[in-house]
């Protein structure tokens, strides 16, 4: 799921997200407009929108749900600042994802090494989440256990991968873009981007294939 | 099967969720022929699934947040529409090792060592401070400069006074309640026979500094050669290479920048000599391109040491290079702390002081005594330097670049803290992260940013504790004084210093 779902919006997956999809007609780059003109009530409604979006892509960056949730306030009130150099003309999600992009980026910079404890929570979301998709496996109690090794194994693997690889996983994978979305959040071309996600998936497999071998 | 290659694109592109209908029809038939690609095609969306469905169950039991009171507040007291609203740092993770150190490291600063601090640079100094020290709490931000400038300057409404002169009272308590201060001396000191001075002497002066006043001066002196001594041992045959650097620190910088040059081939390895050459160049201008190299050698032989990345940043700055010094900047902040390599510096010292005929175990505890203190000028004087870039963007109204180099700066004494050797390297860390956190204030005041405050005032209590901390180690050490000490014991103690630093109580025997 990309989002509040708008009729015939592209990228509509089949998992839901917990919160209700919102139905208004009225655009994200509508609002960006009537924003632009002085309506502050149009960022409230963005921020409605989005809060949980953004918020959720900057666990996945930061690994620190305590600064992910700084980290996606700090995202609106930028997206406000920054309001007249929006172009309606293109999409306002890549938009407020490159925003909140840029602000994970520089506190991963600041902060190179993660705190221990906000790793820990984060890696034990992780972990919780590997054995929380084991045991729907519905193939009886064999396969659940090879479920959660291999989400152990993949879990662990996701570890291994640097930076940009990753940024590459949680842009594809934990937030649904496609690869035009993700090509305008990190400034890089589309073909660029569908090549990398090739590359890093393959490693991936070969990882897995490699740790299941030992 | 060279007909596979090209079905990899359909693969990639599926892989993206950017297929359209023709390619995904054409993938179908080939994978339908093809069991490899097919095989590899369904391990990799399989994959591809499993990674969406972990991303997705990692936040699914996240609560939801709730920003939209938050942000509108935090827009709210945006009157004007500053150019940026700049990012809000996090709290950084604070070296807790540095503080236990210092706190015990400063009854042994008090009771052996010298800690020298300095007043408060009133050119660093917003003279806006006077204006933002206006009491009182109110419900509303208070403007405190006229509204046709386009600046405000709130109090903070969880304060009940800006929260960084908190921080500047405990540093006066600190400073002139306790710590001995280095000053120029005010009167002319008779030097012996530099040879006649004991070990016993310099110590029994050192525990006399808090009560009489030329106890420090004659430390003081003792400790400084003059040029013209300094020259001499320089162009004695047979001094030690150690010697000379001490030598060094006691010329002009153009003579000593000359001195240290000729030392590279002996001493090219300690990465102190680049430091100091690097200085000592940097004292003129034209030397610039040398002084860089020198900065050059020292990353390249302590790479981690996030030194020459300031260094960089503060040559650049000072050519206008404003890229260049924000690059430096942001590189400086990879790395975990700064080092002066004070202990080499105090070794040097030492050194000299034996060339120029005091015994050496005196030579040593003046060294150990007086180490760390040329450090703390440097630090704060490259920090103040940075602070004042930062201001003169400010002025500029380019808030952004302003914040920027404060927050690096508040980050350098941070960095300063963990890689202290000494600690007056320590009290370097943390006037320069006061003096950073001063004109955080002022900006964050006058954009309205209220998230940037409440961590400024977070940050604030953090600082407070150790500072007072210091205060009470100090306070009841004092009774240590008593304890005896006989020269043996004077002289193990000043190698320790020596090869330790003051920062290491465990490995000093305390």
């Amino acid at each position: 799921m990309t989002g509040p779902a708008r009729p015939g919006s592209p990228g509509c997956l089949s998992i839901e997200y917990i919160y209700p999809v919102g139905t208004d007609e009225t655009t994200d780059e509508i609002l960006m407009t009537q924003l632009c003109r002085g309506d502050k009530s149009a960022l409230a409604e963005l921020v409605r929108r989005y809060e949980n979006d953004v918020f959720r892509f900057s666990v996945h960056y930061l690994r620190d749900v305590e600064r992910a949730r700084d980290v996606a306030q700090e995202t609106f009130i930028r997206v406000f600042v920054a309001r007249d150099r929006f172009d309606a003309t293109r999409r306002f999600r890549p938009w407020i994802l490159c925003i909140a992009r840029n602000l994970c980026l520089n506190e991963l910079k600041r902060r190179k090494v993660a705190a221990a404890e906000s790793l820990d929570a984060y890696t034990e979301l992780a972990g919780d989440a590997a054995n929380t998709l084991a045991s729907r496996a519905e193939d009886g109690p064999d396969a659940r256990v090879m479920a959660a090794e291999r989400n152990s194994m993949l879990e662990a693997a996701l570890d291994t991968l640097g930076d940009e690889a990753r940024e590459i996983i949680v842009l594809r994978f934990f937030q649904r873009m496609s690869a035009s979305e993700i090509a305008h959040t990190i400034g890089s071309t589309e073909g660029a981007v569908r090549t990398r996600i090739h590359r890093i998936l393959k490693r991936l497999k070969k990882r897995l294939e490699e740790v299941a071998d030992a | 099967m060279p007909s596979c290659e090209k079905y990899e694109v359909h693969i990639m592109a599926l892989l993206a969720g950017s297929l359209d209908e023709t390619g995904q029809r054409r993938l179908d038939e080939h994978l339908q022929q093809c069991p490899a690609c097919r095989s590899e095609c369904e391990a990799l969306q399989g994959l591809a699934e499993d990674i969406e469905l972990m991303g997705h169950a990692i936040v699914a039991d996240l609560p939801p947040v709730d920003l939209a009171g938050a942000v509108m507040d935090a827009i709210g007291q945006t009157d004007a529409r500053p150019a940026i609203i700049p990012f809000v740092p996090r709290p950084r993770r604070r070296v807790r090792w540095a503080w236990a150190g210092l706190a015990a490291a400063a009854a042994l600063a008090i009771m052996i060592g010298l800690v020298r601090t300095k007043e408060v640079s009133e050119d660093v100094v917003d003279q806006r401070t006077q204006v933002v020290s206006t009491p009182p709490v109110t419900a509303q931000p208070v403007p405190a400069v006229s509204e046709e400038e386009g600046l405000r300057t709130p109090v903070s409404p969880a304060l009940q006074q800006p929260a960084t002169q908190k921080i500047a009272e405990e540093f006066t308590k600190l400073t002139k309640r306790t710590l001995p201060r280095m000053r120029p001396s005010s009167r002319n000191v008779d030097i012996p026979d530099l040879a006649a001075i004991t070990v016993r002497d310099v110590f029994d002066d050192r525990v006399d500094t808090l009560t009489k006043e030329d106890a420090l001066d004659r430390i003081n002196q003792w400790a400084t050669l003059s040029a013209e001594r300094a020259r001499q041992i320089a162009n004695t045959a047979g001094v030690s290479p150690g010697a000379v650097v001490g030598a060094s620190a006691s010329l002009p910088p153009d003579e000593a920048a000359g001195l240290l040059e000729t030392l590279i081939e002996e001493l090219g390895d300690d990465p102190y000599v680049h430091l100091a050459r690097a200085e000592a160049l940097s004292a003129d201008p034209v030397n610039h391109q040398a002084a860089e190299a020198e900065i050059a050698q020292v990353a390249m032989l302590d790479p981690d040491n996030a030194l020459p990345s300031y260094l960089q940043a503060r040559n650049a700055f000072s050519l206008n290079d404003v890229p260049g010094g924000l690059r430096a900047l942001s590189e400086a902040q990879d790395k975990q702390t700064v080092r002066t390599y004070a202990i080499r510096a105090a070794d040097y010292h030492g050194q000299v002081l034996t060339e120029a005929g005091m015994l050496g175990g005196t030579a040593n505890m003046i060294a150990a005594l007086t180490a760390g203190t040329d450090e703390y000028d440097f630090l704060v004087s490259l920090g103040e330097e940075l602070l004042q870039y930062g201001q003169f963007f400010e002025l500029e109204n380019q808030l952004e670049i302003a914040q920027e180099i404060y927050e690096a700066v508040y980050f350098l004494g941070e960095q300063i803290l963990g890689g202290a050797e000494f600690s007056s390297e320590s009290v370097a860390g943390l006037d320069i992260q006061r003096l950073a956190l001063g004109l955080l204030e002022e900006t964050y005041a006058a954009i309205g940013a209220v998230t940037g405050m409440e961590w400024l005032a977070d940050e604030v209590e953090q600082m407070i504790a150790p500072i007072e901390g210091l205060l009470d180690v100090v306070e009841s050490l004092n009774a240590v004084f008593l304890g005896p000490f006989d020269e043996t014991e004077l002289n193990d103690l000043a190698n320790a210093l020596l090869e330790y630093g003051d920062l290491n109580l465990e490995l000093l025997g305390f």
